[in-house]
C-alpha cells in the first residue's frame, strides 16, 4: 500500500469520529433547548394565569418523546467518538499483572469478542429500523414521529462504533483525533 | 437446584469476561445474549434490538447527560477557589478550623455535580495547597477530602442514583430526595470526627484570624448564586414543581448564565465541557443498555424467580441478607468501578432484595453507600487515584489516612439500617 492512500483513508476515519462527536454534541444542546424553552413557556403560562387570570397554552408539543429520541439517537451516534477517545470502561486489574504475550492474546480477544457483538446488534437495529418503516410505526402523542429516524441514527452509530472497533483492533489508539 | 448452578455460572462468566479486559457493556450484552440462547426459544437478536431501543428511547434517562453538563460546566469555573474562599471565614472557628472547609465544601460542590472523582479534583484543587501552606496535619487533610468527596455519589443530583432508577425502574425524584437526610448524615458524622481530633490534638490545628460578620458576608458573596442554583434544583423537584430531567435543563442554562457573568465562559470552555459530557453519558448509556438487555434476559430465563425461591427456601432475614450482600459488594468494589456494580446489581441481586422485602428506594441509598466505600478501598478507588495525582503520596498511605472515614460509613450504614426512616421519611411526605 502506498503513503497517498493510507493516509486518504486515516483522514477519512478520522472525519468519521469527528461527526460522530459533534452529531452526540448538537442532540445534547437539542435536549437542553427543547426542555429549557418547555419549561419557560410553562413559566409564561403560570405568569399569564396569575396576572390575566388566563393561560395561553403554550407548549413544545411532544417534548417528552422529543428528548427521548433526541438522547437514542444522540448518545448512539458518539459512541465511536467516546470509544477513540478510550472513554469506555474495562476492568485493567487483571490484565496490568498478566505477562505480555499473555495480555496480546486477551486483548486480542476482547477485540475480537466486541466487534462480534457489536455487528450482531448493528444487524438487529437495522432490522428493526426496517420493520419500523414497513410498518410506518410512529412516536404516540401530539406530534406522531416515525420510528424509523431516531432508529436509523441508532443503527448508523452502531455501525460506526463497529468500524472504530475494527480499526482500533487494527492499528491502536494511536491517529486519534484529540477532540 | 441444578437452575442455581447455571446461575452461578452466568456471573461467573461475567467476572470472567470482564478480567479479561472486555469492555463492561459488551461483556453485559455477551452474557445477556448467551444466557437467552440457553433458556429460552425468544428470537435473542429481535429482543436485544427492541431492548437497546426501549432502554436509550427515555424522557427520564435525559435527565443523565444534563446533570453531567452542568457538573463539567461549574468544574469548568471558578466555583473551587470561589467555595474556598467564601467557606473558610465561617468553619475557622470550630476545632478542627478549614479541615470543614473540605467537608462542607464537598457537599456543596455534591449538590451541582454527580461524580466523586470531580468532587476530590474541585475541591483539592484550591484546598490542598492552602491547607498545607497553612501547616496542617497532612493525614487529616486527605482523609477528610477523600472521605467526603464521595458525597458527590449521594448528595442530589447523584448519576450514580440515575443509573440505579433508569436500571430498577424507580423514580429518579423520589431517589434524589431519599439521598438528602443521608448525605447530611454522613457530612454530621465527618465534621463531628475532625471537631473530636480537633479538641484532643489542639496544638496540631495552626491558628486561623478571628474574622468579622461583615467580612464573612463579603466572603462569601460569591458562593451565594451557587447555593441558590442548588436550592433551586433539588427544591423544585422536592416540591413537584420540576421533573429531574426538567430540573437538570434548567440548571445547565443557570449554570452556563453563572460562569458567563462570571467572565469564565469561552468557546472553548464551552466545548471542552460538552464533549467531557458525551463520553462520560455515552459510556453511561452503553453500559445501561448491555445492563437493560442482561435484565431482561434474566426475566426470560426465569433466573429472578428462581433466586427468589431460593432465598425463601433459605430463610434469611432482611438483616442477615444485607449483612452478606455487604461483604459481597465490598470485596466486589475491590476491583469493579460503581456504576458497574451498580449495574450488576440490578439485573441479578434485585431480584433478592424485593423478595426479602427490603424498600428499593432505601436500597438504592444503601447501595450507593457501599459504592462510596469502594471509592475509597484499594486497589480500586478512583477517590484514591485522583488524590494519588495531587497529592504525590502513596496511595496506601491515602488509603490508610481515609480509613476513619471509611470507618463512619460503615456506622451510617448501619444507623440507616437500624433507622430506616433517615432515608426514607422525605420521599414519603413528597406529592406523587
Amino acid at each position: 500500500m502506498t503513503e497517498q492512500p493510507r493516509r486518504l483513508h486515516r483522514r477519512l476515519l478520522n472525519t468519521l469520529y469527528q461527526v460522530s462527536a459533534l452529531s452526540g454534541a448538537l442532540s445534547l444542546i437539542a435536549i437542553c433547548s427543547v426542555i429549557t424553552l418547555q419549561v419557560a413557556f410553562n413559566a409564561i403560562d403560570k405568569l399569564m394565569l396569575a396576572l390575566a387570570g388566563e393561560a395561553i397554552g403554550l407548549t413544545v408539543p411532544s417534548y417528552s418523546e422529543i428528548s427521548g429520541l433526541l438522547l437514542a439517537s444522540g448518545t448512539f451516534l458518539a459512541l465511536g467518538y467516546t470509544f477513540r477517545q478510550a472513554a469506555h470502561i474495562q476492568v485493567t486489574l487483571v490484565l496490568q499483572h498478566l505477562p505480555d504475550r499473555a495480555r496480546e492474546w486477551s486483548q486480542r480477544l476482547s477485540f475480537a469478542i466486541a466487534i462480534g457483538m457489536v455487528s450482531f446488534l448493528t444487524f438487529y437495529m437495522g432490522f428493526i429500523t426496517w420493520e419500523a418503516w414497513i410498518y410506518q410505526d410512529v412516536t404516540p402523542g401530539i406530534i406522531p414521529i416515525p420510528l424509523w429516524i431516531p432508529q436509523c441514527s441508532m443503527t448508523l452509530g452502531s455501525a460506526i462504533l463497529c468500524v472504530a472497533l475494527v480499526d482500533t483492533a487494527c492499528t491502536g489508539f494511536e491517529g486519534a483525533p484529540d477532540a | 437446584m441444578l437452575e442455581m448452578w447455571f446461575a452461578l455460572a452466568i456471573f461467573v462468566g461475567l467476572l470472567a469476561l470482564l478480567a479479561m479486559g472486555v469492555w463492561v457493556a459488551v461483556a453485559l450484552l455477551l452474557i445477556g445474549l448467551v444466557s437467552l440462547l440457553v433458556f429460552s426459544n425468544a428470537p435473542a437478536g429481535i429482543v436485544l434490538a427492541t431492548t437497546t431501543w426501549g432502554t436509550m428511547n427515555s424522557w427520564s434517562l435525559a435527565a443523565l447527560p444534563l446533570f453531567i453538563w452542568m457538573g463539567e460546566i461549574l468544574f469548568r469555573s471558578r466555583l473551587s477557589s470561589t467555595l474556598f474562599s467564601g467557606l473558610s471565614p465561617w468553619l475557622g472557628g470550630l476545632p478542627g478550623r478549614l479541615l470543614h472547609v473540605n467537608i462542607f465544601g464537598s457537599a456543596v460542590f455534591a449538590a451541582v455535580s454527580g461524580s466523586s472523582a470531580a468532587t476530590a479534583a474541585t475541591i483539592g484543587k484550591m484546598s490542598i495547597p492552602e491547607l498545607r501552606r497553612r501547616g496542617y496535619p497532612e493525614r487529616l487533610m486527605i482523609g477528610t477530602l477523600a472521605g467526603s468527596a464521595t458525597l458527590g455519589l449521594l448528595i442530589p443530583p447523584s448519576i450514580i442514583l440515575i443509573v440505579y432508577g433508569v436500571a430498577t425502574d424507580q423514580s429518579i425524584a423520589r431517589l434524589f430526595i431519599a439521598g438528602v437526610a443521608p448525605g447530611a448524615l454522613l457530612v454530621a458524622l465527618f465534621s463531628g470526627y475532625v471537631v473530636l481530633w480537633g479538641l484532643i490534638n489542639r496544638t496540631q490545628i495552626p491558628q486561623e484570624a478571628r474574622v468579622s460578620w461583615s467580612e464573612k458576608f463579603t466572603a462569601s458573596r460569591d458562593l451565594l448564586p451557587v447555593i441558590g442554583l442548588i436550592a433551586g434544583v433539588i427544591g423544585s423537584v422536592y416540591a413537584g414543581i420540576a421533573s429531574p430531567t426538567d430540573a437538570a435543563a434548567l440548571g445547565v442554562v443557570l449554570a452556563l448564565c453563572l460562569t458567563a457573568a462570571q467572565g469564565d465562559l469561552n468557546r472553548q470552555v464551552f466545548w471542552q465541557g460538552v464533549l467531557g459530557t458525551i463520553r462520560t453519558s455515552c459510556m453511561i448509556g452503553f453500559i445501561l443498555v448491555g445492563a437493560g438487555f442482561l435484565t431482561v434476559a434474566m426475566g426470560f430465563a426465569g433466573i429472578p424467580r428462581m433466586i427468589a425461591a431460593w432465598i425463601g427456601e433459605l430463610g434469611l432475614t432482611p438483616g442477615q441478607l444485607l449483612l452478606a450482600l455487604t461483604l459481597f459488594f465490598v470485596v466486589l468494589g475491590c476491583f469493579l468501578d460503581g456504576i458497574s456494580i451498580v449495574v450488576l446489581t440490578t439485573a441479578i441481586i434485585m431480584p433478592m432484595v424485593l423478595q426479602a422485602g427490603i424498600d428499593p428506594i432505601w436500597f438504592g441509598i444503601y447501595l450507593v453507600l457501599v459504592v462510596e466505600m469502594s471509592q475509597i478501598t484499594p486497589p480500586v478507588g478512583f477517590n484514591l487515584f485522583v488524590l494519588q495525582t495531587m497529592t504525590q503520596r502513596n496511595i496506601l498511605q491515602i488509603a490508610l489516612d481515609a480509613l476513619p472515614f471509611f470507618l463512619l460509613m460503615a456506622a451510617a450504614i448501619a444507623l440507616i439500617t437500624w433507622m430506616p426512616g433517615i432515608v426514607l421519611t422525605l420521599p414519603n411526605m413528597m406529592g406523587s
